[in-house]
């Protein structure tokens, strides 16, 4: 037979289609659903996503936009078409299936446009960009958010800024709109002659005042206006809420390279001396681990283990500036969940005892634990019960198994005198304590209380606060058991500036607080004073404690049903600092890609860096978002140059420049809580401006915005968000918006192909069956009427 | 078989004097009365919902879907709230999944096991999932939690149940979430409600602290009249202070029934009914078989409309916008159906057929709302902003409508199949049988003899069965077609694209896909019935994966139904 009419005959056939169909099917449910490893289906990780397998690493869309997906919608096209014309005359009852076939080929053609030109992305808006302007000196810049700061500097000083509040919501209570709400920024101003606070509206220059100091503890700052009789402090110092207007969005599930030149501070900061230079990464896998080294990670072991893989993708310069433009570059390692994370490793040059200790009981459980001495936060498998500590001197030992209780060591030098005091009584407790002499002078003394284990930059003290006595002069001393750190201070207690300030000490009187003994836990391994001495201190038997040399890999037993071995210690381990790879069982789904980093490695100048993702690269730490990363890696290249580098996603130009103008939240009864529950909608107003000129709109859930054929929809927003740590500055959200941004090229040829099928469907399974139902009845009256 | 036993009981149990020995003193939880609270409205969450409603929605996070001693949730709510000592060391946090009891029990036995958590206490919490806040605070529970959070993907949702179980069940925080005082003002719809404890700190001489402080003292001494008088006056103080923002009396207190009742999904059991009055008449032709059934089939309609009539005017909008919502409102539109089509086709073999599979789908749909109380919770709660829109009531109700009928498609293919099972045995089958050609269509179409298929002498049992499916598989064809059509618009300017390759859209074109093949094979196959029922049956296999599987295992962006 001829092949073409073989081929005709195959791509006419129903049978061929239903196989299609079957494909298609199994196609779809696999790219989505992935294959399931258990019987359980209904349990989480039951299923393996097999288009996240090492090789395919695709996200839905990709997918979905693979070759194999586009031969098997082709083939079911041109069986349809084929089988259509050959198979389907085209009569008035097979209207029906000939629509259905006509619309589902005019939707795949929709289909092939609308993905063949699909891009898709994101732009973030923030309500205003503050722009300062001091006297004498440079303008700078930043976004209004909530803990961002800045410096510029004047032939005066330096003048500091920082955003201490914004307020989404903030009520004018004057002028012609009186009763409506505004943008609020508060802005801490230190200049170099006073400290003030301005606020700004936005839309409201005119109401722009600054508020001091004032003396009512009830209102600790005051307007300008009331205390100073003018509104702002200094006239001369220009500050304004400019909008944030945007040209570019990020592509979603790209990739790309940013880099540019910088120039370090003398406060560790960078300046940059060249914009951001992108480079586009292609083929960047998804979601398996490619490592070049396995050495060069924190890798899960056992269980939570990961597969690996090799990796080495170029990434060739594209803009003309580059400034690496000679320098090759390379992406050797993908890591799609992790961390950077310091770590103690053994081989270092600097004293940093570690040790791993194995515990053992008579039912033969046993675990093991490795435990650093000077890791602030005490690491062992209970604090209370163990202890790895290591000691200067043998005095610290002797403390640890000495059973005395607090002293106070004070001296006179001038007397020659030195007594070790008892501290029985504390003034705290009881203000009548009466105070202790020393004898043979006209010093006294009395102790108001102790603080034992404090914490102060990393080290621990014990301290005492000693009230003394010298003739007519009273005072307070913090007695600390270094006395290189005592203080004296005012008999009602230290202000700010002493503790901030150096300290004072009356040398005349010498004191020495010696902590209660004892070791600090029952059982304490003490690395010390020489680097190869380890011992044990234990105090679980009652009594004194005991002290015994540890050998490694010895058993010692520390009571009836417990044994301790060390097994490795190492008095100078160094620290580590590598990407941690999160256990697959431990990743968060909705983390997407925010946690993945790359490694770029530059042969020529033999530089290599990790690079974290970046949702954004921003410009600089001021022009960050609430909750967005910004922390490039800084490279010092051969030639001396200092390279930024950050790992983001690709930019590509809007169509038109976009700025927000107002942010609303709708809510639903009781108000905004600040939970997404309470939110009914969230509306951006915003503004387009392009060559056919400005043009104001709403963006909302379920209201998108059409402009030079790109679509914006609400996307992301800024919730209120408590500081959670000492210096961050809390927020009450709505500082910037997300939109949404794609085009739709191809939706109403798709949507004239779904109508069309649908009709078709009804005609062929309603109206098909009453034409022939009518011609049949036809037929058989005929009959009838012949026969009879 | 609870709900059937509860109908019974409930009527039994009516008079105090059946259930309870004249001699025997009444407790102090049988003496409270709640009724004023019916009217009382708890603000949470951005809605207003009755105490009812309001305090089951808290205690199903703790006790999840148990009750405790079988008194009703808001009483043990306030019994929590006023009386927490009473509390100590009870069984009361639910632990829903068996493997994590399991490694409860064994984290405290084999850590400091507290004296009271005995073996038979630990058999106890492995069979009812009861658990006291104190055991879970055990420091080898804590630490074996700790290390399981670890496990994201397995055990990170049971764990922040258990959590958050702990944590609401502080009476500190239930008392925190009685916001039950209306603001007032101009703008007191968009302020904050406020907590009876609020009130009795800014303002202790007012008449909601008065009434508070007394129906806390009263509950402290266990005194049940006083604690009913002060219930009276604290439902009476908090509509005092601003009746116009308050919701009326007549929607709470149908609000608090519509709970009380178990939100009428107890009419699972008069579907039952109907099934097997419908199936007599099936198998035996029994007509007063059809009509009791249909009689029964009608009763419960009645209570189904009612629970969706019911829901739709306590939420102030068509219940649509969650899975106990999809599921139960996706049943009604099958109903409704049914009983039209019973209508259409009730003087011929059909009849009875249709009543019979929607009785299946209703009966089915309620069941798993009670048998599953916590995935498919039947609390009422705002929409998503994204769901504010009109396609919500196009292209859902489109969607759940042709899943119902997929449904019934399934039941009648099933019962096709079970049919030729039959008939093979017997030997009463043969090719004639099979239906032959044109779906639906065959149906009406005249064949020899002049007569339509539907009433042709010569049209079996099998043909009958096989023509209902296709009825049910064509609507629900063209249905699906046209919600993912909807769909897609709605997505379109909704996320800026009508297709994301999401795993629900996926899966439900892959349902559709299935009809296409059906559609197909009968064209090529001989055996049509046949095909037309096991593809019918995987269909609603698929869409039922898409349903359960997508939404809960794998998830989309259409997980909220």
């Amino acid at each position: 037979m001829n092949p073409l009419r073989r081929l005709l005959d195959l791509f006419s056939s129903v049978r061929f289609g239903i196989v299609l169909l079957f494909l298609l099917f199994v196609y779809s449910g696999i790219g989505s659903a992935g294959l399931p490893l258990r019987f359980a289906i209904w349990e989480p990780g039951a299923w393996t996503a097999v288009r996240m397998w090492r090789g395919l690493e695709m996200t839905e869309y990709e997918w979905f936009n693979w070759w194999p997906f586009f031969v098997l919608v082709a083939l079911t096209c041109l069986t349809i078409i084929v089988t259509t014309i050959r198979r389907i005359p085209f009569s008035t009852v097979n209207l029906g299936v000939w629509m259905v076939h006509t619309g589902l080929i005019l939707m795949s053609l929709g289909c092939v446009y609308y993905f063949g030109t699909k891009i898709e992305g994101d732009v973030p808006l923030a309500r205003a960009r503050l722009v300062i302007t001091p006297p004498g000196g440079p303008s700078v810049t930043m976004r209004a958010m909530p803990g961002h700061e800045a410096t510029a500097t004047t032939s005066e000083g330096p003048w500091r800024f920082q955003v201490i509040d914004t307020d989404p919501n903030w009520e004018l209570l004057s002028g012609p709109d009186k009763g409506q709400t505004a943008y609020a920024v508060k802005i801490m101003v230190q200049s170099p002659r006073a400290m003030f606070i301005r606020q700004l509206l936005a839309g409201y220059p005119e109401f722009t005042e600054d508020m001091i100091r004032s003396n009512d503890a009830s209102q600790p700052w005051a307007r300008a206006v009331k205390q100073i009789g003018q509104p702002l402090v200094d006239d001369a110092l220009v500050m304004e809420l400019a909008p944030d207007a945007q040209s570019h969005f990020w592509v979603m599930d790209s990739a790309s390279l940013y880099m540019r030149e910088v120039a370090r501070q003398p406060d560790g900061t960078t300046t940059p001396l060249t914009p951001w230079i992108e480079r586009p990464i292609e083929g960047l896998p998804r979601y398996r681990e490619y490592i070049e080294r396995e050495q060069e990670v924190w890798l899960p072991q056992g269980d939570d283990a990961v597969s690996t893989g090799p990796l080495n993708l170029h990434v060739p310069p594209e803009a003309p500036n580059d400034p690496l433009a000679d320098e090759p570059l390379h992406i050797t390692s993908y890591l799609p969940y992790a961390a950077l994370e310091s770590r103690v490793v053994p081989g270092g040059t600097q004293l940093n005892p570690v040790t791993t200790i194995r515990l053992d009981t008579s039912s033969g459980r046993g675990v093991t634990h490795r435990m650093f001495a000077f890791d602030e936060n005490p690491t062992s498998p209970d604090p209370s019960l163990m202890r790895f500590v290591w000691i200067e001197d043998e005095r610290e030992m002797d403390r640890m198994v000495s059973t005395d209780g607090p002293r106070l060591r004070i001296g006179v030098p001038a007397a020659n005198v030195e007594i070790d005091a008892d501290i029985t009584d504390l003034v705290e407790v009881d203000p009548d304590t009466p105070w202790t002499p020393v004898e043979g002078t006209d010093v006294e003394f009395r102790v108001r209380r102790v603080d034992d284990g404090l914490r102060i930059r990393g080290r621990k003290l014990d301290m005492a606060r000693v009230e003394i006595r010298n003739g007519n002069r009273t005072w307070l001393r913090w007695v600390f058991d270094d006395p290189s750190l005592n203080g004296d201070f005012p008999i009602d207690g230290p202000t700010d500036s002493h503790v901030a300030g150096d300290r004072v000490v009356d040398e005349s009187v010498t004191t020495t607080y010696l902590p209660m003994g004892g070791p600090p836990a029952p059982v304490t391994l003490v690395s010390g004073p020489g680097e190869d001495q380890l011992r044990l201190v234990n105090d679980l038997l009652g009594g004194t404690p005991q002290v015994i040399d540890v050998p490694v890999n010895e058993p010692i037993v520390l009571g009836p049903e417990v044994t301790m071995v060390v097994e490795e210690y190492d008095a100078q381990a160094r620290i580590e600092e590598r990407p941690r790879v999160i256990a697959r069982r431990a990743r968060q789904p909705k983390a997407g890609g925010q946690l993945s980093m790359i490694k770029v490695r530059m042969p020529e100048a033999k530089r290599q860096a990790w690079l974290s993702y970046h949702h954004y690269p921003f410009e600089d730490r001021n022009d960050t978002l609430i909750r967005f990363r910004y922390r490039p890696t800084i490279i010092t290249m051969p030639d001396g140059r200092t390279i930024e580098m950050l790992y983001s996603r690709t930019t590509a130009p809007l169509p038109s420049q976009v700025e927000l103008t107002g942010f609303d939240i709708r809510s639903h009864v009781g108000g905004f809580t600040g939970e997404v529950s309470s939110v009914l909608n969230w509306v951006s107003r915003v503004r387009f401006e392009d060559e056919d000129g400005d043009e104001l709109g709403q963006v909302s859930v379920n209201d998108p915005r059409e402009r030079q054929g790109f679509w914006y929809f609400q996307s992301q927003w800024d919730p209120p968000e408590a500081a959670t740590a000492a210096g961050q500055v809390s927020s009450r959200g709505l500082n910037y918006t997300i939109l949404g941004v794609g085009n739709r090229n191809g939706v109403w040829t798709m949507l004239a192909g779904s109508i069309l099928s649908v009709i078709g469907m009804i005609y062929a399974f309603y109206v098909k069956p009453m034409i022939k139902r009518r011609r049949a009845a036809s037929v058989y009256r005929t009959l009838q009427e012949t026969t009879s | 078989m609870r709900s059937w036993m509860a109908i019974i009981l409930c009527v039994f149990l009516f008079s105090p004097a059946i259930g309870q020995s004249p001699d025997e003193p009444l407790s102090f939880e049988e003496q409270v009365d709640l009724a004023p609270l019916n009217e009382v409205a708890v603000w949470q969450d951005g809605r207003i919902k009755s105490w009812e409603s309001f305090s089951r929605s808290m205690m199903q996070f703790v006790t999840g879907p148990r009750q405790i001693d079988g008194q009703p949730a808001s009483f043990t709510y306030l019994d929590l709230a006023l009386r927490p000592e009473a509390w100590t060391g009870r069984d009361l946090v639910f632990v829903k999944k068996k493997p994590m009891r399991a490694a409860i029990i064994t984290a405290l036995v084999e850590g400091e096991r507290p004296d009271v958590a005995t073996d038979e206490r630990l058999d106890e919490f492995m069979k009812t999932g009861l658990i006291a806040r104190e055991f879970i605070l055990e420091p080898s529970v804590v630490s074996l939690l700790g290390n399981m959070q670890g496990d994201v993907m397995r055990f990170a949702k049971p764990i922040e149940a258990i959590q958050t179980a702990v944590a609401v069940a502080q009476p500190r925080v239930l008392r925190r979430s009685m916001a039950m005082v209306p603001p007032t003002g101009d703008d007191a719809l968009e302020r904050p409600w406020k907590t009876l404890d609020d009130i009795s700190a800014e303002a202790p001489g007012d008449a909601v602290s008065a009434a508070w402080l007394k129906l806390q003292q009263a509950w402290q001494a266990e005194d049940a009249p006083a604690v009913n008088a002060a219930l009276v006056d604290v439902a009476a103080a908090v509509r005092a202070v601003n009746p116009g923002v308050y919701p009326s009396a007549e929607r709470l207190q149908w609000e608090s029934f519509y709970f009380q009742w178990g939100h009428l999904t107890w009419v699972w059991i008069i579907y039952l009914f109907s099934i097997a009055l419908l199936l007599m008449w099936l198998v035996y032709h029994w007509r007063g078989a059809l009509w009791a059934g249909a009689f029964i089939f009608g009763l419960g309609f009645i209570g189904q409309t009612a629970a969706v009539m019911l829901r739709w005017y306590v939420a102030d909008r068509w219940p649509n916008t969650n899975m106990f919502e999809a599921v139960t409102t996706s049943a009604w539109f099958a109903a409704c159906f049914a009983i039209i089509m019973e209508i259409v086709v009730r003087r011929t073999r059909m009849s009875g057929i249709f009543l019979l599979t929607s009785a299946g789908c209703s009966m089915v749909a309620m069941m798993a709302t009670r048998l599953y109380p916590l995935e498919l919770s039947a609390g009422i709660s705002n929409k998503m902003p994204v769901l504010h829109d009109i396609w919500l009531y196009i292209h859902t109700n489109v969607i759940i409508f042709s899943y119902a009928l997929i449904f019934l498609a399934a039941i009648s293919a099933a019962m096709y199949l079970l049919w030729r099972v039959v008939n093979m045995r017997t030997d009463r089958d043969g090719t004639d049988a099979w239906a032959r050609a044109g779906g639906a269509g065959f149906l009406i179409v005249p064949r020899s003899g002049g007569k339509a298929g539907l009433t042709a002498t010569r049209t079996t049992f099998g043909h009958v069965l096989d023509g209902t499916t296709m009825i049910l598989v064509e609507l629900s064809f063209i249905l699906l077609w046209a919600g993912l059509v909807m769909g897609a618009i709605w997505a379109d300017h909704s996320w800026g694209r009508p297709w994301g390759w999401d795993p629900k859209e996926v899966f439900a074109l892959n349902t559709f896909i299935i009809y296409a093949m059906l559609i197909h094979v009968r064209l090529k196959s001989k055996d049509k019935g046949l095909w037309t029922a096991v593809l019918s049956i995987i269909g609603c296999a698929v869409m039922l994966f898409n349903w359960i599987i997508i939404n809960f295992t794998i998830s989309g962006l259409h997980s909220y139904a």
